[in-house]
């Protein structure tokens, strides 16, 4: 595997439509392990499980008036960053019930922002075929296209949203919709997935709506553990405002008049590359995950009364080193994003300026540290440093925060 | 692949040639940036002197903006030979020291007439969609000029048929003209016209750009240029309770705004319930906004929102004058309309039919009256207003 790694590496590795570099780079990588409950339990058809995660944070990348923006890409959804001080980074409750032969039903509740209760996912599944593992699902749903849209705070390392999902998916991407999935082999997950489109980068209605296909594969031997995945996501959006911090989901943040007119007519399309290896040995482990994500924006900003055509081409990527030893596990991750814009009409600086689509200078980057030392099955202590230069000044924090998840139903496990 | 892994007995460096690998792949691309084709906004042959990010106004294609049109533009402002009897310049009801306007509820005209509308202050003019009290199809200060020259209801400068010729003489008499006209319409030799005074007198108007009030700085990022009362005022203007901002926003501060990033033009007006005579809706004869130009009932007491910059310089308020400071306004606001008890305008201003629902009323606490006008103080703009840019060019050459 490594040598054609390399090889498609050095010849693609400056041109544009990175897809099949960004492929190659499934590397290997830790698995971050999100599910806490399995939908397969053997005994019980119930299952129900939940996580907490709350830290305090030394300071924060989020501007006195509290709107986040990352300087060069347009933000919305719930990529609300971390702020300053004692926060409830996440808390959900996730039940997981099989209720018959073919017939599965997952709820997850949850919050990712102190006070905010919502409904995560609500969905019903169906097992169409058992030969090729044909199976449905719809309702409210997490995209999974990568499995990192589908961690959370007190199950991975970092209590700080991955900022490649912040920047570009609005934190997570979270819909109503239905999903199509087949494992023609072991290993192998190919899944279609189709979206209202009520979530960012998408919006719902005329002209709205998203889609999303992807491949993934697992591959377990002895004390290895692989992940590879890759995913194409198109998402188009007809009249989408950051609606971050208006109508009353004001999340601390002041609205800007001006930030809020603007309107987004266009489309985004998106196609990343992860992977996630795991090794383990006696009392250590290892593991390296990572992802690459392009993306072309292209479509209108206007607000009131003026309009400029916008052309993105964005990329960013994440590499997330981690090392354990019984209860203690250290992990690195790096985040970078590289964003370029193009205006084209009159009003292109000025809105650019609204929207918060001028270059910073610096590429946005972040460096985090995180060591976490597990209490007892579940919880953990976990101590961060981060530098994050994700807006114009970079700003250095520490965080201390405890995490815990587990099994309330079937007791015991 | 699984023999491949097998191959490479050490793990680790398996993971760190990865990493290196997408190092190099994420450094190409280089740093990312943002790029533009204003498509010639930003094409002048003027120095505007804005602050950066701030747009440039449209310049109409027959006038485009010269330092030497705006030169001899400011002295013909300052001179009172440009009226039918010399006794009248539009700098005697636009004054430099009260923000470009005068002061009085309404002005005078050179032959005594008295003008039904307050004397509007003139600053960013060139951003206003539409020019005057409420007129929309007045586009640009060229057509808006002809008013106060030529005008007969009322007579302002009173230039009429029978006194053009000897106004245009006055002013070729003055030996300050001839290189000034020649300098600002070159190839035409110095011919003095009354094309040439209108091109010259708009470019004038068009330049007095005022951007540096305490706001404007806070806006730009001084978070210190506005007291804590005046931030209060601030954040009460741009709410969703008082709704100030819905036509008095954005960095014109009125909804009544053009500049050469726009697409989408507006021209909007407001009847903001000043007047309800008979409870019919009506405002006074000699006063009812849009309706005169349109006759379209609806239309009625309808005015462009004012830009609110140097408001604090420019009482009494309002088309007619009629409010004589900023607290009456607010409680003008607060009460969702004007209630005239007694007399020939008597109505209750705030059942006007064709009132703006934008003009709801709302609650002020006596510290909130004084936080909303500390904000509209800090809309001054000191600079402007002694600035010798625009001042009394005959002062300096007597
Ligand atoms: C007699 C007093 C008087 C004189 C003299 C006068 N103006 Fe005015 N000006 C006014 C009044 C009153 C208004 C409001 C008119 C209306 O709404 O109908 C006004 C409005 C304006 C406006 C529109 C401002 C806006 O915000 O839309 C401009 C521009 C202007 N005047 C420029 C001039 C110029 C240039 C001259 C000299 C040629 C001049 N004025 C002479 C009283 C005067
Ligand atoms: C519906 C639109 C609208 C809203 C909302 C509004 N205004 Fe006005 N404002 C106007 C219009 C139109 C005028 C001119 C009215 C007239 O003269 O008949 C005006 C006039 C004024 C004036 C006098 C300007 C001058 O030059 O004489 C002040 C001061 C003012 N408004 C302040 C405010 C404040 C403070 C608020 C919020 C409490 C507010 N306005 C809300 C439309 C509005």
């Amino acid at each position: 595997m490594t040598t054609p790694v390399f090889s498609i590496l050095s010849k693609r590795r400056c041109r544009r439509g990175r897809l099949v570099a960004a492929m190659a780079l499934a590397l290997p990588a830790v698995a971050t392990a999100h599910g806490i409950v399995s939908s397969e339990r053997e005994d019980s058809p119930l299952s129900v499980g939940a996580g907490v995660s709350a830290s305090h944070r030394w300071d924060s990348v989020i501007a006195d008036s509290g709107r986040w923006q990352v300087p060069g890409v347009l933000m919305g959804g719930e990529a609300l960053g971390s702020e300053q001080g004692f926060t409830l980074d996440a808390a959900s409750v996730q039940l997981d019930w099989r209720a018959g032969e073919r017939t599965h039903v997952r709820l997850d509740i949850g919050s990712h922002h102190a006070g905010e209760i919502e409904l995560e996912e609500a969905l019903v599944g169906y097992r169409l075929a058992d030969s090729l593992g044909l199976q449905i699902e719809a309702g409210r749903m997490k995209a999974r296209f990568s499995t990192e849209n589908l961690s959370h705070a007190y199950a991975r390392p970092f209590s700080d949203n991955n900022l490649v999902y912040d920047a570009f998916y609005g934190g997570h991407v979270v819909d109503e919709g239905a999903r199509l999935m087949v494992t023609p082999w072991a290993g192998i997950t190919l899944g279609v997935e189709g979206w209202r489109g009520s979530q960012f980068p998408a919006t719902a209605g005329d002209d709205g709506g998203a889609r999303d296909v992807f491949l993934h594969w697992r591959w377990q031997d002895g004390a290895w553990q692989v992940e590879l995945g890759t995913w194409a996501q198109w998402a188009e959006a007809r009249d989408r405002s950051d609606s971050r911090y208006t109508g009353g989901h004001s999340h601390g943040g002041d609205s800007d008049t001006a930030a809020d007119a603007l309107r987004f007519d266009g489309d985004q399309d998106s196609q990343g590359a992860g992977a996630r290896l795991a090794w383990q040995r006696g009392d250590w482990s290892a593991g390296l995950a990572a992802e690459f994500v392009q993306v072309d924006v292209s479509g209108t900003l206007r607000d009131t009364t003026r309009q400029a055509a916008l052309s993105g081409d964005y990329r960013g990527w994440w590499l997330q080193p981690e090392l354990r030893w019984r209860r203690q596990a250290l992990t690195l991750r790096y985040t970078k994003l590289v964003l370029d814009n193009h205006l084209t009409g009159v009003a292109g600086p000025d809105l650019a300026a609204v929207a918060g689509l001028n270059h910073a200078g610096h590429d946005p980057d972040q460096w985090a540290v995180s060591y976490r030392y597990q209490l007892q099955d579940g919880l953990g202590l976990r101590l961060e440093w981060t530098r994050n230069r994700a807006t114009a000044e970079p700003v250095n924090y520490l965080a201390a925060g405890l995490y815990w998840s587990g099994a309330l139903w079937p007791a015991g496990n | 692949m699984r023999r491949c892994i097998r191959r490479h007995r050490r793990p680790w460096l398996n993971m760190v040639l990865a990493a290196c690998g997408l190092l190099a792949l994420a450094g190409c691309g280089g740093e990312g940036e943002t790029t533009f084709d204003d498509q010639g906004a930003t094409a002048t042959a003027f120095d505007w002197r804005l602050p950066a990010g701030t747009p440039l106004p449209l310049e109409p294609l027959d006038n485009p903006m010269t330092e030497a049109k705006f030169q001899l533009g400011r002295h013909l402002f300052y001179d009172r030979r440009l009226s039918g009897n010399g006794t009248q310049a539009c700098a005697d009801c636009h004054l430099q020291a009260q923000g470009f306007s005068d002061g009085l509820v309404t002005p005078t005209g050179s032959t005594g007439e008295v003008h039904p509308r307050n004397a509007q202050p003139l600053l960013n003019v060139a951003y206003h969609a539409t020019l005057t009290w409420a007129n929309p199809s007045l586009l640009t200060l060229e057509q808006q000029i002809l008013v106060p020259l030529f005008g007969e209801t009322p007579v302002e400068q009173g230039i009429n048929d029978d006194n053009l010729e000897t106004v245009l003489t006055r002013l070729r008499d003055e030996p300050v003209y001839p290189p000034l006209f020649e300098a600002a319409f070159p190839g035409r030799g110095s011919v003095i016209d009354m094309a040439a005074v209108v091109k010259a007198l708009a470019s004038f108007v068009r330049g007095m750009v005022s951007f540096d009030s305490a706001f404007d700085r806070h806006e730009r990022g001084d978070l210190q240029a506005l007291d804590a009362s005046a931030r209060r005022g601030r954040a009460l203007f741009f709410s969703e309770q008082l709704e100030c901002f819905h036509c008095h926003g954005g960095y014109h501060l009125s909804d009544s705004t053009l500049d050469r990033t726009m697409s989408f033009i507006e021209r909007p007006f407001h009847n903001t319930g000043l007047f309800n005579i008979g409870g019919r809706g009506d405002y006074p004869e000699d006063n009812q906004g849009l309706f005169e130009i349109t006759g379209d009932p609806s239309d009625m007491g309808k005015f462009r929102a004012p830009t609110l910059r140097n408001i604090a310089l420019t009482a009494p308020y309002m088309h007619d004058g009629s409010m004589a400071d900023l607290a009456e306004v607010i409680e003008f606001y607060a009460a969702g309309g004007r209630q005239i008890a007694v007399g020939p305008e008597a109505g209750d201003g705030r059942q006007n039919p064709f009132k703006d629902s934008f003009v709801n009323g709302f609650e002020l606490r006596q510290q909130d009256q004084e936080d909303l006008i500390a904000f509209l103080n800090s809309l001054t703009d000191f600079s402007f207003i002694a600035d010798p840019r625009f001042s009394n060019p005959w002062e300096a050459t007597p």
